[in-house]
């Protein structure tokens, strides 16, 4: 495609949301066309109630309100008919039908409330998993998990950082710079990259885009006093290991002979799928003809610990390593809500 | 200074009033010369990009009643600054907007061929589907750099947002999109 056509398809985008875009509206910060904030008071006595019941059976951290419901706040944004983009019919009834499911797996949780299952696993950094909302009608399986976990997310490591050098052998680059020869890039990515370096990276002279984007990591995901103490060491020895954990479940869910459910649509309640604390929307609604119609569907899920490595020399250098650390297959089950 | 709403600069246009002009300059004037150096180098480009915005309104109110007028004096300007580019980058390339360009070529590549002009509004209404898929800050990162080719650290300057957080947002977002074109069968 020519650039000009490029640019005119680009400009040719919907008027609302250019106008849309005009100022920042930090008041809808993080609203999502997947959740519908709208609650009716209806709605609020039906949750008020469910909550009160599932505490009396003892589940005590759900009524607690550490779990917010999910299956409730996942909708697809489809607009009213007379609103529609013409040629888009197939599209819209699409999410039409992921909406009925949906609807159908909420008001399956309010009836018959299966209680939230919660398993430990000590062996990936004592993190907890818990099923907190299940649906499954023969046709489509819709999970709702909660994971926590109180390891951190990011740390500035000084334990073997020679050993952790000799593994990396990628540079860490930042997100769609490929080269971080400063020669090579464009004049403009280059300048704003500077001109967002810390304080630190300016005294210090770093200047390849790697390290300043491992620094501005550190100086937004480390507490200040961590962060001082992190540019300490850089400056006393010379290098610098900062250890990233994602926590996540993977979207390959398994039946119990390690049949593979298909296809697997999920969303972070949260804010990211790597999360150390927060829900995780999973929907497979194509299921293989193995895992369709069956009274009750037994499935694993794959729990897993990704840690990644950024290394850093003060001279500039910066490598990446990353690598499963541990991982476990947890097992579930889920009856058929139309039997 | 008071600034008349939409409506009463539109009604100036209707009863061809040179003070719409005025009004539409003194109200919309800023974004319009914005969205148009976004993309242009030279100043007097943009000058002249931002006359003949004015122009443009004056030559199309009436028949059009546009709403909002924002978005509509915003897109003549960016339709005449990227003509303009165009046509001085057959001389010199501009970086900013290139690199704009390039990041877009990577989720809508040149392998998409488009014979006719349908099939580039079917693509320009597939994005806006998708657009409409995203989360507000997502959307709002998407239309501020690829529409008004903000920079990323004028989004950043706009939002409060860490400006790597942006990029990682932003290249998220081209993969999301990449992946959705391919399932709408614009990509083969």
């Amino acid at each position: 495609m020519r650039r000009e056509q490029l640019s005119i398809i680009i400009s040719n985008i919907d008027d609302g949301q250019i106008a849309e875009a005009y100022e920042f509206n930090s008041a809808v910060l993080g609203r999502s066309p997947e959740r519908i904030t709208y609650m009716s008071r209806k709605r609020i006595i039906i949750f008020a109630l469910a909550a009160a019941l599932i505490f009396a059976f003892g589940t005590a951290a759900y009524a607690a309100g550490w779990f917010a419901p999910i299956f409730h706040s996942i909708r697809y944004n489809v607009p009213e008919v007379e609103d529609r983009r013409p040629g888009s019919e197939e599209y819209y009834a699409e999410l039409e039908g992921k909406n009925a499911v949906m609807e159908a797996a909420e008001q399956y949780m309010n009836e018959q409330q299966p209680a939230p299952e919660t398993v430990s696993l000590p062996e990936l950094d004592n993190c907890e998993i818990t099923l907190l909302e299940r649906y499954y009608d023969g046709r489509t399986l819709v999970l709702g998990f909660h994971l926590e976990s109180d390891a951190p997310q990011f740390a500035a490591t000084y334990d073997n950082e020679e050993e952790i050098r000799e593994k990396a052998t990628t540079i860490a680059f930042a997100d769609s710079v490929e080269n971080d020869d400063i020669d090579t890039l464009e004049p403009v990515a280059y300048d704003e990259i500077m001109a967002s370096r810390s304080d630190n990276a300016v005294e210090h002279g770093l200047c390849h885009v790697s390290s300043i984007v491992l620094d501005s990591m550190l100086f937004h995901e480390l507490s200040p006093e961590e962060y001082e103490a992190a540019w300490e060491h850089l400056l006393e020895t010379g290098h610098l290991c900062v250890v990233r954990n994602d926590l996540y479940v993977s979207d390959h869910i398994l039946m119990e002979d390690g049949t593979d459910l298909g296809q697997t649509y999920s969303v972070p309640v949260y804010e990211s799928l790597a999360v150390q604390s927060g829900n995780v929307f999973f929907e497979a609604p194509e299921l293989p003809d193995a895992a369709q119609g069956l009274d009750s569907l037994s499935f694993q899920v794959n729990v897993r610990i990704v840690r990644s490595f950024y290394y850093m020399e003060l001279d500039g250098s910066t490598w990446y390593y990353s690598e499963l650390v541990s991982d476990a297959f947890v097992p579930f089950c889920v009856d058929n809500a139309e039997r | 200074m008071t600034q008349l709403e939409d409506s009463k600069i539109i009604a100036l246009f209707y009863e061809r009033s040179e003070q719409a002009i005025a009004e539409l300059e003194q109200k919309y004037g800023a974004a319009i010369r914005k969205t148009a150096a976004n993309i242009l180098i030279s100043k007097q480009d943009v000058e002249e990009c931002a006359n003949d915005t004015y122009l443009g309104a004056w030559n199309t109110i009436p028949p059009q009643n546009p709403n909002p007028l924002l978005s509509y004096v915003c897109r003549i300007a960016r339709n005449l600054a990227t003509m303009r580019y165009h046509r001085n980058t057959a001389i010199k390339r501009n970086g900013q907007y290139d690199v704009v360009l390039d990041e877009l070529e990577e989720c809508i590549p040149s392998a998409v061929n488009l014979e006719t002009e349908y099939e580039a509004k079917e693509l320009s209404a597939a994005i806006s589907r998708f657009l409409d898929t995203l989360k507000y800050e997502d959307r709002f990162f998407f239309v501020r750099r690829y529409w008004y080719a903000d920079s990323i650290s004028d989004i950043a300057a706009m939002t409060h947002f860490d400006s790597h957080r942006i990029s990682v947002h932003l290249f998220r977002t081209r993969e999301k999109l990449h992946h959705y074109l391919r399932k709408e069968g614009f990509l083969g």
